[in-house]
């Protein structure tokens, strides 16, 4: 059991750090909501049935342990970034002929950043991986049609920023 | 940044942001590592969680003085008989509709969406052999937890029960006698029709809060009916309507009319 768990931290711990420097959005506190999700998912392996998919079992783990933190400095530390350098290499490796450029990259950042944790959590998931509002539901255990409700006011939300 | 996006574009731009993340790959950290920093996070919790407890213990010494309503499931029960019974209109048979008394509102305006909470149902009841519910509007969900895993995890456990979602659901098992927990079903407020009103360009918490006035508005937008169509193991069948409307604070009640003409509601 050992060895398949070690097997899924290799295949999931990418998308698993972009899952959390999204939610968090500074790398500190990604960090240890990183290390939290997977000590929990090693915790409650054995109750892990491998005919569903790992990837929705383990971020929902992650968003829910987002969600349920007593930490209360999330987002007060916005350092994206661990150093200059990082920075520098990061924005230059955006192509130029992007639909997202550096400067709309760090405006959309910035919105994310400033909505509501409730909200930050469902547009994060369904532009993360495009789940669908059942999967999105059953993983934050709340009703779809709170869902589909978050998603509408966080894009009217971000487009009205976008636009002004 | 001035420029206009419609919905599509303003999608491809979140897909392309969410790739854009800078994938810094964190690694699991080693057992002791992990082990001093939880230690000095384990102090700052013990006190959070020491002035957390404190301020319960005075609300909770503040709230005892307080009248007490007693504790109810929400939603409520759909009981059907076998027909020999129903046969007899002398007897108080029927559909019992309990509990909504006790039920919090269903649906409610946080400050960030509407918020929607859901019905529990139940169809329990001798001789049927299954039945068939189906909701003009809202949504049904329907949990068969007999091989549950136990779990804390909400996820765990609703992904591991047989699991049935929609608008109508058929040939479900009713809820043993004996043990009415073993299956559940919910019924979920509609959340379209008032989705569909909402103007993109404007507030939308402030556009809910204008739509949702009276318990007319909140019954144009969230109002159901919802028909059990029970079938006994001697063959018959018996049709239930359930209407479900709303007042002006979200509050749900309900009214049932059943084909057999013997109805009586609590």
């Amino acid at each position: 059991m050992h060895d398949v768990f070690s097997e899924y931290v290799k295949l999931y711990s990418e998308d698993l750090s972009r899952l959390c420097l999204s939610l968090c959005c500074n790398t500190q506190d990604a960090e240890d909501l990183f290390q939290e999700t997977w000590l929990k998912a090693m915790k409650n392996f054995k109750r892990y049935d491998s005919k569903f998919p790992f990837d929705k079992w383990l971020y929902s783990i992650c968003v829910n342990t987002y969600k349920n933190t007593l930490k209360l400095h999330y987002n007060k530390n916005k350092a994206l970034f661990n150093s200059l350098e990082d920075k520098e290499f990061f924005m230059n490796s955006i192509p130029d002929n992007s639909s997202l450029g550096v400067a709309e990259y760090l405006e959309l950042r910035a919105i994310i950043a400033d909505l509501p944790k409730k909200l930050r959590t469902v547009i994060v998931l369904k532009s993360f991986k495009d789940y669908s509002l059942k999967d999105i539901s059953v993983m934050l255990g709340i009703p779809e049609g709170t869902v589909k409700s978050r998603i509408h006011t966080a894009k009217s939300i971000i487009k009205r920023r976008l636009g002004e | 940044m001035k420029s206009e996006r419609n919905t599509t574009n303003l999608n491809n731009l979140l897909s392309e942001y969410m790739r854009r993340e800078p994938s810094y790959t964190f690694r699991v950290k080693t057992e002791d590592k992990r082990m001093k920093k939880r230690g000095f996070n384990m102090i700052k919790t013990v006190a959070v969680f020491s002035v957390i407890l404190f301020v319960a213990l005075v609300g909770v010494g503040i709230y005892s003085k307080l009248p007490q309503k007693n504790p109810t499931d929400l939603g409520f029960m759909i009981t059907a008989y076998a027909s020999d019974e129903m046969s007899d209109k002398g007897k108080a048979l029927g559909y019992k509709v309990t509990g909504l008394n006790e039920c919090g509102p269903l649906v409610t305006i946080e400050e960030d969406a509407l918020h929607y909470d859901r019905l529990t149902l139940s169809i329990t009841g001798e001789n049927i052999e299954s039945y068939d519910i189906e909701a003009e509007f809202g949504e049904l969900n329907f949990f068969d937890t007999k091989n549950r895993i136990t779990s804390e995890n909400a996820f765990d456990a609703e992904v591991y029960s047989y699991f049935a979602k929609g608008s109508k659901l058929i040939d479900l098992p009713p809820a043993p006698v004996n043990n009415p927990d073993e299956t559940q079903l919910y019924w979920y407020p509609d959340s379209r029709r008032i989705m569909a009103e909402m103007d993109d360009d404007q507030e939308i918490f402030l556009q809910q809060k204008e739509k949702l006035k009276s318990a007319d508005d909140f019954n144009k937008y969230f109002s159901d009916i919802v028909t059990v169509t029970v079938r006994y193991t001697d063959g018959k069948t018996e049709s239930a309507e359930i209407d479900l409307t709303f007042d002006s604070k979200g509050y749900v009640s309900a009214v049932v009319k059943s084909n057999s003409d013997l109805l009586t509601v609590y």
